[in-house]
């Protein structure tokens, strides 16, 4: 005699084959668009004035405020125009450059110098380890970006100063990971033996400890390179931005604001930039985050 | 439990007083403000007398140590475009982002922490999947531009609500649905891995077998351990609002601390971007220790623990 | 071994070809198979069986604790005090869990909410189920942690799971299942993360408290030490089902298959000479490659050429004794 106890009506199920590469499938798309976003921006970075349909800085007094799609004398806007005529669409590939290279100098900076700390402290441990730890929690009884707004703003934008800035940003969190890694990792038994076989020194940092905290190290600076972008154009929309030859997304997003009622594609085209940019790397360095964690 | 507390108050001072001295280095470095208070054709002799009821001509140390001597008692200087207290501009633009802060915070924690629970109770469901999404693609959207889109939608267009200033209830909504979509993605992160972290253990099944209705599973047994985390990420985030929301507040023209920086920049006006830092060290480290009290109160771990 | 007579000598839980399964990304997991049990009102079980042999999931669908989804399939039929469970609604199947069926499970440190108070703890049942008021839950508490051996009891209530050792912890999660008096206390490894000493503690707990309340005890263990030392019948398990069921010192003294023997030699004893401790040679399966036939053929030293091919199902060896394996009479050449 079977009561059945039965959870669930048994519905046709598909192969497990079948399942799995739907659940990989819907894993990559994502993943391989992000990856094809980002080298198109690094392209635009390296040739952005080149690739651009005219002169960002030409200015059209006549063809000011143009929607998408307009043409003039100088050929057709794609994104419209701004308020002093110039192509919104060539402004915005003028404008990746500049803030392109600085979130990139300025994270590179914050993690090396970030990695190299939490290593060091880690590696020799006791106070220095607590003394590191103290300063990064220091800085993060902050909100950075007022600070970066004090400093940007009292002693003048330049574009080291925002590099400077931006790579101070960088450093705490991949300080403290990394730090807290280095640690553990200097639990394991095979670093105590290659301490006890080889002495200490620096080598073992980098030829036994490093492997182990890099793939944290690529992911963090990854997401440091998305906050990065987005500080810089934060920066830049309040108008503390380097001055440059052509104006960078934050102030083209600034101006436009005078404008939204009758232009708005001059707030949409550089938020998307950044949108996509910032997004494109947070999916990436999900994914390898992913790809490299231990489950 | 004392000596935590003593150790975040220590660190508490020790950032106003870091942020006391890097304001005052900062604003030294920055030049001489005569230039930038009178005219252009004023004399060397006005300078001086400038200078000297300014109280910077003496040397760098007395004025620095004037400098937190005044900090203590509240006087933080006077602004150079109007000669008003710093303090006294600082206090009256407080209130404002203390509204905004309390608005959005409120609102954050009222669609995170439902929504992140529920992800995590139906895991690999729809709204799971949705709401992972939203997370990745809100911390990916720049505050500045949501909220000049939110804007550009809800106000220039549909006119629903107002484009700026602080008249009621309706120019509230906007700017803090905006922090929202910036504070939503961790909050409701943490807490769907917070929840994913405490439905498996075992004092949740044990619940179970005494017969508890999965409604009081969920909030006797399993929120009241997972909320512990996301408690503490609360306290930093309120506390980074209180002096961090200067992107939102500019786009909506918030009267709020935020907006005082960026136009005391634009008017070199240096004391008081000094004084807007000092302020919200303060109340930043006041919050971090009152997170700290909240967390203990609320996880009797730690209480008992050092 | 009879037991004394009793006032009602129905069962007050009999199990039938219970079955659990779970679906998983790797394949379709068979926790437990065919299992079947009757508890008489007061006796005490033990299910042995080593981790992976279904033990726990078998006493958990039969509380049904298992969420219904799709990811689970449960079958066979669970009667309680002659109530069939499986049709019962989940307001009713709560009502009888905790009530008259409590389960204690394994880890005391993680079964206990950290962030309630014991007192709390032990008395949630009753302010669900009986609406009681704070006072009364609290003298219950206190009743309920004295009957468990936790000095000053009174003083206990306010502190916090963190806050007891080891194995006065254990004692308090006994407790909790005691809360309402129930009919059929089912423990899972109560004496598995403790000390020795601290585990004979809690086994003489057990005996008394049965004693006293007359409740049905299921034990679940790996341990046989353990059932010699409280069951008073035995069901053994392996890979998800039953090999060998019966009274204890028939069980202990003669053994009717292959795994129960492996498992009783596995036991070191001071009165044999033996060099070396004998195991039972591999490993068990994983849940989801079992072996064909006879599950146990692959470990056997009595295996035969059929034992991989044709599966084992229970035989009577003795009354109130059976077993799964197929060649019993020739194995165990009938003796004693």
């Amino acid at each position: 005699m079977t009561t059945t106890l039965e959870a669930n009506a048994s519905k046709a199920r598909p192969s497990v084959g079948v399942r799995r590469f739907r659940g990989v499938l819907r894993h990559r798309v994502p993943t391989v668009i992000a990856v094809l976003m980002v080298a198109a921006f690094a392209v635009i970075t390296v040739a952005g004035d080149k690739l651009a349909p005219m002169d960002a800085g030409a200015q059209h007094l006549r063809g000011r405020l143009l929607p998408p799609g307009s043409r003039t004398a100088a050929g057709s806007h794609l994104f419209g125009t701004d308020a002093l005529g110039r192509d919104l669409w060539s402004l915005v590939l003028a404008g990746a450059q500049t803030i392109v290279v600085q979130a990139a100098l300025a994270v590179v900076i914050g993690t090396a110098v970030g990695a190299l700390l939490g290593l060091y402290c880690g590696y020799r441990g006791g106070r220095l380890g607590d003394l590191l730890i103290l300063l990064t929690n220091l800085q993060l009884s902050f909100p950075f970006f007022l600070l970066a707004l004090a400093v940007v703003g009292i002693l003048g934008a330049s574009f080291w100063l925002v590099v400077f800035v931006v790579a101070l940003a960088s450093w705490v969190e991949i300080a403290r990971v990394v730090h807290i890694e280095t640690r553990e990792v200097c639990q394991l038994e095979y670093i105590l033996a290659v301490r006890v076989m080889r002495g200490s020194g620096l080598r073992i940092v980098f030829r036994h400890i490093l492997p182990n905290v890099a793939s944290s190290i690529l992911v963090l600076g990854a997401l440091a390179f998305g906050n990065a972008i987005v500080i810089i154009s934060g920066l830049g929309f309040i108008g503390l931005s380097a001055p440059s030859a052509s104006p960078g997304w934050g102030e083209i997003l600034s101006d436009g604001r005078d404008y939204m009622a009758s232009a708005w594609w001059i707030t949409i085209t550089p938020g998307i930039a950044i949108f996509l940019l910032v997004l494109s790397v947070n999916i990436i360095s999900e994914a390898v985050r992913d790809r490299l964690s231990p489950n | 439990m004392r000596k935590l507390l003593v150790k975040h108050i220590a660190i508490g001072l020790l950032v106003v007083f870091g942020a006391l001295t890097l304001t005052f280095v900062l604003v030294r470095m920055s030049g001489d403000p005569t230039g930038l208070i009178l005219p252009q054709d004023a004399s060397a002799a006005q300078r001086a007398q400038l200078r000297a009821q300014l109280g910077i001509d003496k040397p760098l140390l007395s004025q620095y140590f004037s400098y937190l001597g005044g900090a203590a008692r509240g006087d933080l200087g006077k602004s150079y475009f109007d000669s008003s207290s710093v303090s006294a501009v600082v206090l009256r633009y407080l209130p404002n982002t203390a509204i905004l802060a309390a608005a959005s915070f409120a609102l954050t924690v009222l669609v995170a922490v439902p929504l992140g629970t529920l992800a995590a109770m139906r895991r690999g469901g729809v709204l799971d999947r949705v709401v992972q999404a939203v997370a990745v693609v809100g911390n990916s959207v720049p505050s500045f531009w949501s909220g000049l889109l939110l804007l550009q939608v809800f106000a220039v267009t549909l006119g629903w609500l107002p484009t700026f200033g602080t008249a009621g209830v309706a120019s509230l909504v906007l700017p803090s649905v905006n922090l929202m979509l910036y504070l939503f993605p961790n909050m409701a992160r943490l807490t769907r891995a917070s929840v994913l972290n405490v439905l498996p253990m075992p004092y949740v099944d044990t619940a179970r077998t005494k017969g508890a209705s999965e409604g009081r599973v969920m909030t006797v047994h399993v929120l009241r351990n997972a909320l512990l985390p996301v408690l503490a990420l609360g306290g930093v985030q309120f506390g980074s609002l209180l002096g961090g929301a200067v992107l939102t507040e500019t786009v909506f023209a918030w009267p709020g601390v935020g907006t005082l920086a960026v136009h005391s920049i634009s008017r070199s006006d240096f004391p008081v971007v000094q004084g807007i830092v000092v302020y919200v060290a303060v109340i930043f480290a006041v919050v971090t220790v009152l997170t700290e009290v909240l967390a203990r109160a609320a996880n009797p771990r730690l209480r008992t623990a050092v | 071994m009879t037991s004394a007579t009793r006032e009602n000598d129905s069962p007050l839980l009999t199990v039938e070809q219970l079955s659990v399964e779970f679906m998983t990304p790797l394949g379709t997991v068979a926790a437990v198979n065919d299992f079947g049990l009757s508890i008489g009102r007061g006796e005490s079980v033990a299910i042995v069986g080593e981790s992976g042999s279904g033990k726990s999931a078998a006493m958990r669908a039969v509380l049904r604790l298992y969420p219904e989804n799709r990811r689970t399939r449960i079958r066979g039929a669970v009667a309680f005090d002659g109530v069939q469970l499986a049709t019962l609604s989940n307001r009713r199947m709560r009502e009888i869990r905790g009530d008259r069926m409590a389960l204690i499970a394994q880890d005391a440190l993680s079964s206990l909410n950290p962030s309630l108070t014991v007192g709390y703890q032990l008395t949630e049942a009753l302010r669900i189920r009986k609406g009681w008021s704070a006072g009364r839950c609290r003298k219950r508490a206190v009743e309920l942690l004295d009957l468990v051996g936790i000095p000053s009891a009174a003083e206990r209530l306010k502190d916090y799971p963190h806050q007891f050792s080891g194995g006065m912890r254990q004692r308090v999660l006994i407790a909790t299942g005691l809360a309402l008096d129930p009919d059929l206390l089912i423990a899972d490894e109560p004496t598995t993360a403790l000390d020795v000493t601290i585990q004979a503690q809690i086994l003489q707990l057990l005996r008394d408290l049965r004693q006293e309340t007359g409740m049905a005890l299921v034990i679940i263990t790996h341990d046989m030490g353990v059932v010699a030392e409280i069951a008073e019948r035995v069901t053994v398990m392996y890979a998800g089902a039953v090999v060998e069921s019966g009274g204890m010192r028939d069980i202990f003294t003669s053994p009717r298959h292959p795994y129960t023997e492996g498992l009783l030699n596995a036991v070191p004893r001071s009165d044999r000479r033996a060099e070396r401790l004998a195991s039972i040679p591999g490993s068990p399966p994983s849940p989801t490659t079992r072996p064909s036939g006879c599950r146990f053929h692959t470990r056997c030293a009595y295996a035969r050429a059929d034992c991989a091919s044709v599966p084992a199902g229970l035989e009577i060896v003795a009354p109130g004794h059976a077993s799964a394996c197929r060649y019993w009479k020739e194995n165990f050449h009938g003796a004693d």
